[in-house]
């Protein structure tokens, strides 16, 4: 910094001379706070296999209840579509400390890894958020008509506007993941431009 | 009991690592907690967080690079996620240097802004910006040259020099002599007499 002016110097002398409250934390302090900190994960964690069990639960009700085999098909497939939306709920779970190797990466190389896994999730999330609940509900609409012969062409009609919405409802949902993954891929490409030389 | 002491001996060079950064290491910790957060309260929470997450990384510190790049590196990415956790929370509007230098400072109109002092403009000015900018704000200020900051940023040296540019720029405008406040804290708090 030779090109420093007299103003500079005072401001960043001003800056480091500034007081500080002298916070300090013993390693033993360290220790119980990072071990506090994990118990809240954990406690995060349960909380969500919890949430994931009693909707598990409820389906699960619900299948040992229907009498109908193509009902009960539709219930196992989106109860098997919920497991799975659960597991990979947690396994992309973003609330986590920060990994023991944070002091090899520069800002821009976290901040990418970061903003990747994020879009990964965004851009996929047919795949492991929508997708796994279709076969599950569209059994279930089928097996829904198929029980109510005495009215089946109002009941039909009523399952294709209830499918109709589903599918709308999805086909949003997938747009607007589509839409903010390509926001992130934007942030992506500002971080590599600001580590590119020249 | 053979493997159990190497595991000891690793704790025990990872504590007196931490406890080495954290004596040095400390008050600039501080002041960064602080262009990282303005509510005294959750700053002592960030902190904690930063110095949680650097003692949790001291275990995989191999010196390839020095123990100050490192800190600040585990620091600034601490900070930076708390940020974005916070903006998503509170969708604070937060802009980069190009666009801040633009920003009318609000002491054109002098006085009521004229007696605040220069560090508390300061940390106005760093709260506004992108966590990236921020972190090469606040490294400027501390001193660091524009390596350093490039490697703990990740920008390249040829950014960092024209962000250093701009955020002179900036300061030189909204602290520059003669100006109510600026100038006035500068001189209350400056060693140099001028």
């Amino acid at each position: 910094m030779g090109d420093e002016s007299p103003q500079d110097r005072q401001l960043r002398e001003l800056w480091q001379g500034q007081k500080t409250e002298g916070v300090r934390m013993s390693v033993a302090e360290v220790q119980a706070s990072a071990g506090k900190f994990q118990r809240r994960i954990k406690g995060r964690n349960a909380r969500e296999y919890a949430a994931a069990a009693a909707v598990v639960l409820f389906f699960g009700f619900e299948f040992w209840q229907a009498g109908d085999l193509l009902a009960r098909i539709g219930f196992a497939l989106l109860i098997a579509g919920i497991c799975y939306l659960a597991w990979q709920l947690h396994a992309r779970g973003s609330w986590s400390p920060l990994p023991r190797d944070a002091g090899l990466s520069s800002y821009v190389e976290y901040k990418r890894r970061e903003l990747e896994r994020q879009r990964d999730a965004l851009s996929s999330v047919w795949r492991w958020y929508l997708g796994p609940l279709v076969p599950g509900l569209v059994v279930l609409m089928l097996a829904f008509g198929r029980a109510n012969p005495g009215h089946l062409q109002h009941m039909w009609l009523f399952v294709a506007i209830y499918a109709a919405v589903v599918a709308a409802l999805f086909v949003g949902i997938g747009k607007l993941n589509s839409a903010a993954a390509r926001k992130l891929q934007k942030e992506i490409d500002e971080l590599d431009e600001g580590g590119r030389e020249g | 009991m053979e493997q159990i002491q190497p595991v000891k001996d690793a704790d025990d060079r990872r504590d007196s690592r931490f406890e080495e950064a954290a004596a040095v290491y400390g008050p600039a910790l501080e002041r960064l907690a602080r262009a990282y957060e303005a509510d005294p309260d959750a700053r002592r929470d960030l902190l904690q967080e930063i110095l949680i997450a650097l003692w949790r990384s001291l275990d995989g510190f191999d010196g390839r690079c020095s123990l100050r790049t490192w800190v600040y590196r585990v620091a600034h990415n601490t900070a930076a996620s708390y940020v974005t956790r916070r903006m998503r929370m509170k969708k604070r509007v937060v802009v980069g240097l190009e666009e801040l230098a633009e920003l009318a400072d609000g002491t054109e109109g002098e006085d009521a802004a004229g007696q605040r002092d220069a560090i508390a403009r300061l940390y106005e000015l760093i709260e506004q910006l992108k966590p990236l900018d921020r972190q090469v704000m606040v490294a400027y200020l501390e001193g660091m040259d524009a390596a350093s900051t490039a490697e703990i940023t990740g920008l390249s040296a040829r950014n960092v020099a024209t962000k250093i540019h701009r955020i002179k720029q900036i300061l030189a405008r909204r602290f520059q002599p003669g100006r109510g406040g600026a100038a006035q804290g500068l001189d209350e708090g400056g060693r140099d007499g001028r």
